[in-house]
């Protein structure tokens, strides 16, 4: 009899948590937990693309000083880049943005509302298709319209299964999960988000105008972008900030961050002691730009360095988010390539007007469209100079046309490096351990 | 229903005969247990009538009433004759109980946890430690009396614990320190979730080993690395009352500080004036932000070049310290020989129907460091009474309290406990000459806290010697047991238990860090802000109090049917039918105030979210340390089991188990819990065969068993699951989680299957008994980490990825040498494990962990706790330096060296772990004294010992160095006499890494001790209360090594930790 009950009862009684911390996925506050880890979401973001980035130089100490995997990355030697630039954005993002997709349709309410699910699975989209975006970026090339279908992409993962085994995509099939995810965010998501840490749909659409102005479809970058800045448009008058203080002015979750995220900052060689800003570059800052010197100072050993990192950090580079410049100045640059010069020069002029000392700006007027798309690249690698995660996509996307084409160069030792437009090495080697665990095909 | 019946007619039967005539004798022949006997021959001496029992075991014969005595002999085969004198007129029926005849002379009861059934009916294999033996040996817990005493069970004392024991060795790949890998632990009944140290050994009646699977799947899931189960002592019926009485004392030496080989002050102080003259601690002495600590011997070496005194002077102080040693006053004010009491009282007894047993504990023990100490008190009460004949109920209830004070931690390794602090220097002084306490540097420079604050601030300074005497750290635990169960025998061969079992155990640590300590008045310190009109505490003055409570609940609740039939003569049968179901949970809460006044129970408020700056600017902002925290862990479990055996002519023994177990472990479906284990087993018993006359192996028997048992690893759930963290996000404030692992459907319970092949025999007239048993275990489905493509979102995963196998052999011999009055024993037992992990899915390119000696070898084929090392050429005598080896061929080039391309290039010795080992113990009596000595030996091990690192030495950290340096290398020739590399500066961590892994640093661990002594005197006074009075003394940890394989001098067991000292024990017992 005894044992007669205990069969009756032991499918509740077996059901108990073991641990009191520990919960199995069932409410939406469950998958909200997930996706409110900061260090997963808003952090670990890749970082290859901006250590090969042409905005810095190193001296030889500085070099020496790097680990291995680092100076191969700064050389653009064909060797794969830190790992961390492949597995945590899977781990970290794609993985945790799948077990979310997959059961916040069937978890419980709870104290929540339908709101809130709709919010959650929107971050989940979000924070996946901004995760393949960034993988795209290094391990697979260019995108280029006519080629898409035959040239390799990243492997899509859309389960959390851990036995669905990895296979590599088409490029075309990439990018088009990319808009997928991005677009169901952006109409899952509300417009003002929760805070500056989670995304809204205001990141969704900054996020979509990225990719479509990588794919070269700039009609759709405008409207996304235009999208965006209806939503949130504020920028920083740098008229307003304390140009004599030895303090960063720009602290985390500024006035014109979007979307918060970090990249990873180790094995850095872009940290303020070591990152010389380029010097070309520092000279395109004109003496009246409050750039030149909100942005850079030069420090007791001689290095000219950045020191305005959107996401407050004092001593390195690391923010790699959206913030309404960037966006300003996509909408400018697709407007203008769509044949709407004044309206791309007033979304420039816009936020010029607030980058220089006030009343010394001349709205820069022109009705030759190269003229004002050249200047609006020139604007765009200067404000964005240290902004990660993006100098590295437009170098690949700009390499594609011939006028914007550009070689880079390093020299160590004496030695020169280059790495000429549409070099193979601009796509990054997949690590070691994941072809040779995966399977999957190696980039050329 | 039927039941009532067959009590209905009993007692109409007894009415019936209660009223026979006064000529008639009449009565019933019953065995120990009540059953009644059939065809017992009954002979009425004086009268010559002859007659037997019928099949109820009554019997009745008419007598003449001339005769007002008979004399009646009762005599039935396999049962001891009684003589009974019955007077006439008989006024009640008499009944006469046949104690079985005793075939085999020790019939050793194994208790199993579920049933206690004889040991030659069994097929499985147990060992069992009797009273006797266990009580003979002193400690205050009950586990570590048990090391020597068991063949296959191994004491693993390298990393410091006195407790930690493998069965057979090792069956899980879990780390010892997850308790994943420790055998299960049964009081009584039930698995014991407590303290183990809440038991007093003084209520230990005997230890019960199962080894093999016959014997330990009936625990099924749990039995994995096998099963200890302890009996406690319990009441009896028909007793008179009884007063049993012990006292022991115990003391031991002072740990010996010196047997770790180190270097001389004189030496260490050489080494800072060569590092000042490289300027190695400018950095530190320049540094006007955190103000490291800088060392007496730096700071003259630094006045000196300031000129602030001559460099006579600051050599003529210096010289004054080489003759210091800081072991000196560890020894003097740190230790003290340890001293342990243990008294223990029991008053016991019983009639017919009810049997008690009270029985008290007191210990005290005072450790060997000071103001380190542990009280313990148990109360214990079992009692059980037999309300109807065929029912009994067992009631008891146990009452542990301790309560321990860790007031002392020890020597001290760091001047600090900021990030970057440095180690102790040799010659710092604890007291001066009068005893008077002295201030050590620690956490920031003295000139420093000398200097700074004012007065505004709380004394800087950190007296070590004060510490001890300050702190006040304790932990209480009180722990109630309490058993409660029912018998009823529905009939003669057929019985229903139901038990019951709770414990609850709650623990109270606090930690009260008054003003007084330097760690309070560091914090404080740090979070005050002098501005010049005013000063903020940032951390209110008082006391930091942690504190936690830990509840741990069980409860148990089991039904099970026992049969024990035997069908004519020919057949015997004994089975249990039976499930159980069990929940326990632990709950803990603890936390930390600041500004507490432990007189008036009050705490002060405190900003935890904003970061405060840090005084004097020497770390930026924190914020207050916030650790409140909450937990709560539930463990359910839900089996069926069943076991039986099956006897025929006495010889022949077949037994089968099942067992399925359920949990809430793994988080998945019911019905994928289930796990069903299992085991068979057979025995013959070639001694009592007709055909066997080997006259000098009178007795002969062979057994085998095979089954599974299982091993729960808890770390690993099956479906995905999230941590939800004590903190709101950094940004987003708001809660938040972790993804705690990879969805892992196919997740098993490990499994172990063992097989079992063992004889017992009996040689030479019985004189030499003894058992050789035999064994394979391959634990399969281990739960182990395994590299996985990163892409699906882990790297590595935790997995059924794992085999191991282990086999070994097992010899014990008990030889009676002498008889009578003067007594010989000798026992013997002998044990050999050897393990290979024979499937390992985890894959490495990198093999410089190999070298370190970790638990899971880097490849399958080779066993746990593998050691390999570099391989070793000796020194270059050019220079010193060590030389290796590297893609064939003689090399210096160390970071290569250190990261080999495979296991081939390193040199593989063997295990880390005895694979043989055994005790030998001889027992002399004479008249009534009694000297027993156990020798231990342990073979086929190696060990690393630890020897000087420059690197580690040569730093601004100065980690006092090893011994070795003394014999290091200095010019050329010395590379025939030694093998410790020159000293070099700058260092090479690489150059380092190699030496300590490499070839010459590995010895021999094989060796023989004396493990312990003891003797004993029976006092057989005439006084009934020292009737059966003793007095004994034992001694142990007598590091007496007897034969030992290399000639270093570290003592194989305990390698690189200081041994436990010598330990003697002395004590009184009595019963009356």
């Amino acid at each position: 009899m005894v044992v007669a009950l205990q069969f009756c009862s032991c499918e509740k009684f077996l059901e108990e948590r073991p641990k009191s911390s520990l919960a199995k996925l069932s409410t939406v506050q469950d998958y909200q937990s997930i996706m409110a880890n900061e260090t997963q979401f808003n952090g670990v973001f890749p970082f290859a693309g901006d250590f090969s980035s042409d905005y810095y130089y190193l001296d030889d100490a500085a070099f020496l000083s790097l680990v291995e995997e680092t100076r191969h990355n700064y050389l653009w030697e064909a060797e794969p880049p830190n790992v961390n630039n492949w597995n945590q954005t899977y781990s970290a993002k794609v993985y945790p943005a799948n077990v979310t997709i997959e059961g916040i349709d069937h978890s419980v309410l709870g104290n929540f509302t339908e709101f809130n699910r709709q919010q959650v699975k929107g971050e989940a989209f979000f924070s996946r298709g901004f995760a393949f975006y960034h993988l795209a970026q290094i391990f697979a090339p260019s995108y280029q319209k006519d080629k898409a279908k035959e040239l390799l992409g990243i492997p899509i993962r859309l389960t959390s299964d851990i036995n669905v085994a990895t296979t590599r995509t088409n490029l075309e099939e990439t990018y088009s999960q990319i808009l997928s995810d991005l677009h169901a965010s952006a109409f899952l998501l509300p417009s003002i988000p929760r805070s500056k840490v989670r995304p809204g749909k205001s990141a969704a659409y900054a996020a979509l105008s990225r990719a479509y102005l990588i794919m070269q479809d700039f009609k759709k970058a405008e409207l996304y972008a235009d999208s965006c800045l209806s939503i949130y448009n504020t920028l920083i008058d740098y008229n307003d900030l304390n140009l004599n203080s030895t303090q960063s002015q720009f602290p985390i979750l500024n006035n014109e961050v979007i979307f918060h995220a970090i990249r990873t900052n180790s094995f850095s060689p872009l940290g303020a002691s070591r990152a010389n800003v380029d010097t070309l570059l520092y000279n395109k800052y004109e003496l009246n730009d409050l750039r030149r010197n909100l942005f850079y100072r030069t420090n007791a050993a001689g290095i000219r360095s950045f020191y305005a990192d959107y996401g407050g950090n004092l001593t390195s580079t690391t923010f790699c988010g959206i913030a309404t410049d960037e966006v300003y100045l996509t909408s400018a640059e697709c407007k203008i390539r769509n044949g709407d010069i004044v309206g791309g020069l007033k979304r420039l002029n816009d936020l010029l007007r607030k980058r220089y000392v006030t009343n010394q700006y001349v709205d820069f007027i022109t009705n030759d469209q190269k003229v004002a798309l050249r200047k609006v690249l020139e604007e765009r690698e200067k404000e964005l100079a240290f902004r990660s995660g993006i100098r590295w996509s437009d170098l690949r996307r700009l390499n594609l046309e011939p006028e914007f084409a550009k070689t880079i160069y390093r020299k160590i030792n004496g030695q020169v490096y280059k790495l000429e437009p549409n070099d193979k090495r601009y796509t990054f080697k997949i690590p070691y351990d994941v072809i040779r665990l995966s399977g999957i095909q190696q980039n050329d | 229903m039927r039941l009532k019946i067959i009590f209905v007619l009993t007692i109409w039967w007894s009415v019936v005969f209660a009223h026979a005539q006064q000529s008639l004798v009449e009565g019933r022949v019953v065995d120990s247990n009540d059953n009644p006997l059939y065809r017992v021959n009954i002979h009425v001496v004086n009268t010559g009538v002859k007659t037997q029992t019928n099949r109820n075991g009554y019997f009745q014969f008419y007598t003449e009433l001339e005769k007002k005595e008979l004399v009646v002999s009762f005599t039935s085969i396999g049962y001891k004759g009684v003589n009974l004198n019955v007077k006439l007129p008989q006024n009640n029926s008499i009944k006469v109980i046949l104690e079985t005849q005793a075939i085999v002379m020790d019939e050793v009861l194994v208790s199993t946890g579920y049933q206690n059934i004889p040991k030659e009916r069994t097929t499985g294999s147990f060992s069992v430690v009797d009273n006797q033996l266990y009580n003979n040996i002193f400690s205050t817990d009950v586990i570590s009396r048990l090391d020597g005493l068991v063949p296959g069970l191994f004491f693993d004392k390298r990393l410091g614990s006195e407790q930690r024991f493998q069965i057979r060795g090792v069956s899980t790949l879990a780390a010892p320190s997850t308790g994943l890998a420790d055998p299960l632990i049964i009081l009584d009944n039930f698995p014991y979730e407590g303290d183990i140290n809440n038991l007093n050994p003084n209520d230990v009646e005997s230890i019960t080993f199962l080894k093999d699977a016959a014997a330990a799947s009936i625990w099924g899931a749990k039995a994995g690395n096998g099963v200890v189960v302890i009996t406690t002592k319990k009441a009896s019926y028909d007793r008179p009352f009884k007063v049993a009485l012990s006292s022991n004392v115990s003391f031991s030496e002072k740990p010996n500080l010196w047997y770790l080989p180190q270097m001389s002050t004189s030496d260490y102080i050489d080494t800072e004036i060569f590092l000042f003259g490289k300027g190695a601690y400018n950095a530190n002495l320049a540094n006007t932000t955190s103000r490291p600590v800088i060392t007496p011997v730096v700071e003259l070496l630094d006045q000196a070049k300031k000129n602030i005194i001559t460099e006579d002077e600051a050599m003529r102080q210096i010289d004054e310290l080489r003759h210091l040693d800081i072991r000196n006053d560890y020894d003097r004010f740190f230790y003290r020989p340890s001293f342990k009491q243990q008294y223990a009282l029991s008053l016991s007894g019983g009639n017919e129907n009810i049997s008690y047993l009270f029985s008290g504990g007191w210990d005290k023990n005072l450790a060997e460091l000071r103001e380190n100490k542990m009280d313990r008190l148990t109360l214990r009460s079992i009692n059980s009474f037999k309300p109807m004949k065929r029912m009994e109920i067992g009631v008891g209830l146990t009452y542990t309290f301790s309560n321990s004070q860790q007031n002392n931690a020890g020597p001290i390794k760091n001047l600090g406990s900021v990030a970057g602090s440095r180690s102790i220097y040799p010659y710092a002084q604890l007291a001066d000459n009068n005893g008077i306490s002295i201030a050590l540097p620690y956490n920031y420079r003295t000139n420093f806290v000398e200097t700074t604050g004012d007065g505004k601030l709380l004394d800087w300074k950190y007296y070590p010697l004060e510490e001890i005497y300050q702190k006040d750290n304790t932990n209480k635990t009180g722990s109630l047991l309490f058993n409660t169960s029912i018998n009823y025998k529905v009939l003669n061969w057929l019985s229903a238990d139901v038990k019951y079992n709770y414990q609850n155990q709650l623990l109270e640590s606090r930690d009260l860090q008054s003003e007084e300590l330097f760690s309070t008045r560091d914090m404080i310190n740090r979070f005050t802000v002098i501005e010049p009109d005013k000063i903020i505490y940032n951390l209110p003055m008082g006391s930091v109090f942690s504190s936690s409570q830990t509840t741990l609940q069980s409860h148990n609740v089991r039904g099970q049917l026992n049969v024990n039939h035997q069908f004519g003569n020919d057949h015997q049968i004994n089975g249990l039918l039976g499930g159980e179901i069990r929940n326990s949970m632990s709950n803990t809460r603890a936390g930390t105030s600041y500004g507490y006044d432990d007189y008036l129970k009050i705490s002060s408020q405190v900003d935890y979210v904003k970061r405060h700056p840090i005084y004097a600017s020497l770390a930026s902002d924190q914020s207050i340390p916030f650790r409140d925290s909450y937990s709560n862990n539930v463990d359910r479990f839900v089996s069926l089991y069943v076991n039986a055996a099956y006897q025929y002519l006495n010889r022949y023994t077949v037994s089968g188990s099942a067992r399925r177990d359920a949990s809430n472990l793994f988080g998945v479906a019911t019905n994928n819990k289930w796990k069903p284990l299992w085991s068979v087993g057979g025995k013959w018993d070639i001694g009592k065969e007709n055909f066997y006359n080997v006259d000098f192996i009178p007795a002969l028997s062979l057994r085998a068993t095979y089954g599974y048992s299982g091993n729960v690893n808890n770390s690993v759930p099956a479906v995905v699951t999230i941590s939800y963290q004590s903190s709101l996000s950094p940004l987003g404030r708001e809660q938040y989680a972790l993804l705690q692992n990879a969805p892992n459907a196919e997740l098993r319970w490990e499994s172990v299957g063992q097989f079992n092949l063992a004889s017992d025999f009996e040689l030479i007239n019985r004189r030499l008994s003894g058992t050789i048993e035999y064994y394979i275990k391959n634990s399969k489905d281990l739960i182990s980490i395994m590299d996985t493509d990163p892409t699906i979102g882990f790297s590595s995963i935790r997995r059924n990825s794992a085999n191991l196998r282990n086999i070994g052999w097992e010899i014990h011999l008990n030889s009676k040498n002498l008889n009578g009055n003067n007594s010989w024993l000798t026992n013997i037992s002998f044990s050999s494990n050897k393990n290979k992990l024979t499937k390992y899915l985890y894959k490495t390119n990198y093999f410089d962990d190999a070298v370190t000696g970790s638990t899971i070898p880097l490849e399958p084929g080779f066993p746990l706790n593998s050691l390999f090392s570099y391989k070793w050429f000796g020194l270059d005598s050019d220079n010193g330096d060590p030389i290796g080896y590297f893609e064939g061929e003689k090399s210096k080039d160390y970071a290569k060296i250190n990261n080999p391309a495979s296991l081939n290039d390193l040199q593989f010795h063997g295990n880390l772990l005895p694979q043989y080992f055994g005790s030998l113990r001889n027992t002399f009596g004479y008249k009534d004294f009694s000297l027993s000595f156990t020798l231990t030996g342990q073979f086929g091990y190696f060990f690393r010992k630890s020897t000087i690192s420059y690197s580690s030495l040569l730093s601004t950290n100065g980690i006092i160095g090893h011994g070795d340096y003394a014999s290091r290398w200095k010019e050329t020739g010395d590379e025939l006499r030694t093998t410790v590399p020159s000293s070099i500066y700058p260092v090479n961590s690489n150059r380092d890494w190699f030496y300590q892994h490499s070839e010459a640093t590995v010895e021999k661990g094989d060796h023989v001790r004396l493990q312990d002594v003891y003797f004993s005197y029976t006092l057989k006074s005439k006084k009934e209360i020292l009737k059966k009075a003793k007095i004994s003394c034992y001694a142990n940890n007598l590091n007496w090594i007897v034969w030992q394989a290399t000639s270093s001098s570290l003592d194989p067991l305990y390698q690189n930790r200081i041994p436990s000292p010598r330990n003697i024990a002395i004590s009184f017992s009595t019963s009356f």
